[in-house]
């Protein structure tokens, strides 16, 4: 089977910092979304597969050919780094045709090119700007754009939806979907659980430098469920609830917060919790503020995965 | 042709950003400060006639030592050592490296735009500092020849002094540090040196160009001892430029760099 990524045991550091350890991993069609915690060696396997950086052990190959300094593999390969980096005297429109020559259009063609980005990310009525009267969204938003220019087969997104507005955010991922039906393979990095969730199935954990975890969604979300879990409610009557809860077994603990009329509680089954806070408040008549799970979010994930 | 594509494609987005960059607008500024001293000087000498004050004189005075001593090596540093190093500081190399265009294009198209804007900074100061110093006979052969001559060697050594700035610029972060070092170190230290040590530097074969009458006038040769031959000299800074520049492509070619960000 030929595959689009094949990485062997790939290790980066930087002097003796581990940027990644060992990753192997091969990915055909479809979308991958490349999940950590901020430092967790993410952006450091990109870098390698963008060919920015070369790896100290191990091969990354794309579509069967070496990455770095193999110039010509661009062509359909796009790529959207992480930094918030632009020209600043030039406006979005200039830039992107700068970089539609660059991927080989010509005259019209390029100028077609551009629209057709320009128009996929949002960007045609602010394209004569300049690119330093833009904003973080707008900005991201161009690095999109130009990461798509060329119609790319394979798409490496790092943080993609940094800065981004809800609504584009959702067209945006939609976009990323159209590409994923075209047969187009898109690695997605994010630390942020919902936003690849919204996206793909198909994930890969990694920390601290290691691929920790690789598989369905689900059975990730599985595994946290089954481990405690802290939940915060604030309303008019949080001791009320505190006191119905604290008859349950899969209550764990409970805190207060009596300025903040708030009640965070720790349980082992989320399900069940949910269920019985549910009967609570309607039988009670209690006006809820906000319902947060302080531990829905990756570092979380990582902490109950590796037992911490 | 698409190597020649390329390379335009490049030089002419550089070539647009750069001259609209705060930079240039700064060093077209400096450029001026010498016709700025010398049209002053001009209409003293139109006013006061009896002063023996001549702007030619002040031309190899002012106008020389100040393009050739210290404007051409501060200008090939600042946009020499930035062809790579603006592109790594500002994290914007990913854009060009991801870019289905080979290395060597992307510096070479680079170099070429950053040193048009240079020379154009140089060159028009250098020529109108000339017609102020040379108004009456200025259409003159002898002087159409002369400031010929002046640009001609001028752009040879921002040449010889960028593709090293380039070079330098390729390999270390602090490269205006370093050029600093060698432009009023190295460059001004080894003219003081007896023998043939000041063949080690380009100010040397920069100088051996110039013309001898004006430039002993202005006490600008006053430490070498033998100036090189035209010919040696022009192969000489033609030869290091292409060295250079070779040397520029394979770092380049070779180096990772890593931009600041997370990872």
């Amino acid at each position: 089977m030929s595959f689009i990524l094949k990485a062997e045991k790939l290790s980066k550091w930087y002097g003796n910092i581990l940027g990644i350890s060992e990753i192997s991993i091969e990915i055909i069609p479809g979308i991958y979304g490349l999940l950590g915690p901020n430092g967790a060696g993410k952006s450091t396997f990109l870098k390698i597969a963008s060919g920015q950086l070369k790896p100290n052990l191990g091969s990354i190959k794309i579509f069967g050919e070496d990455v770095f300094n193999n110039y010509k593999l661009f062509s359909k390969v796009g790529f959207c780094a992480e930094h918030d980096s632009y020209y600043k005297e030039v406006s979005g429109w200039e830039f992107m045709l700068f970089s539609a020559k660059c991927h080989g259009f010509k005259g019209k063609e390029a100028e077609q090119a551009v629209e057709f980005a320009l128009n996929k990310v949002g960007l045609v009525e602010d394209k004569s700007k300049l690119i330093s009267a833009y904003s973080l969204g707008m900005r991201q938003k161009l690095k999109l754009g130009l990461s798509i220019i060329h119609n790319p087969e394979f798409l490496i997104l790092d943080e993609p939806l940094k800065g981004i507005d809800p609504i584009w955010r959702v067209k945006i991922i939609e976009m990323i979907k159209e590409f994923k039906n075209q047969g187009k393979t898109i690695i997605v990095s994010s630390h942020i659980l919902s936003e690849v969730e919204a996206m793909t199935n198909n994930i890969i954990l990694i920390h601290q430098g290691k691929i920790f975890a690789q598989g369905d969604i689900q059975e990730i979300r599985d595994l946290i469920d089954s481990h405690p879990h802290k939940i915060s409610v604030k309303c008019n009557k949080h001791r009320l609830i505190a006191d119905k809860m604290i008859n349950y077994d899969f209550v764990l603990n409970i805190q207060f917060k009596d300025k903040e009329n708030e009640v965070i509680i720790n349980t082992d089954n989320r399900e069940n919790f949910f269920a019985s806070l549910m009967k609570i408040v309607v039988d009670n008549n209690i006006d809820i503020q906000e319902i947060t799970s302080p531990d829905d979010n990756l570092q979380a994930v990582f902490d109950y995965l590796i037992g911490r | 042709m698409i190597f020649n594509k390329d390379i335009f494609d490049i030089f002419s987005f550089f070539f647009k950003t750069g001259l609209r960059s705060k930079r240039t607008k700064l060093f077209f500024f400096f450029s001026f400060i010498p016709v700025i001293i010398l049209i002053i000087i001009k209409i003293y000498e139109i006013l006061h006639p009896e002063n023996k004050v001549s702007t030619l004189n002040l031309f190899s005075n002012i106008g020389l030592t100040f393009y050739f001593l210290l404007f051409i090596q501060l200008l090939s540093l600042f946009y020499g050592s930035s062809v790579i190093n603006d592109e790594i500081e500002d994290n914007t190399l990913v854009y060009l490296t991801t870019s289905p265009v080979s290395k060597s294009s992307i510096l070479i198209g680079k170099f070429m735009a950053n040193f048009v804007i240079s020379s154009v900074i140089i060159l028009v100061g250098l020529f109108i500092s000339y017609l102020i110093s040379n108004f009456s006979h200025f259409f003159e052969l002898r002087s159409l020849k002369e400031i010929f001559t002046f640009c001609s060697i001028g752009l040879l050594a921002i040449l010889a002094y960028f593709s090293l700035f380039t070079l330098i610029g390729s390999f270390f972060k602090k490269s205006v540090l370093i050029g600093i070092v060698f432009i009023f170190g190295w460059e001004s230290m080894v003219q003081f040196l007896p023998g043939t040590t000041q063949k080690l530097t380009i100010i040397h074969f920069v100088k051996s160009l110039l013309p001898a009458n004006l430039t002993q006038k202005s006490g600008f040769l006053m430490f070498q001892l033998k100036a090189s031959s035209t010919a040696e000299s022009v192969i000489t800074l033609l030869f290091l430029s292409i060295l250079f520049l070779s040397l520029s492509i394979i770092i380049f070619y070779k180096k990772e760099y890593i931009l600041s960000d997370n990872s």
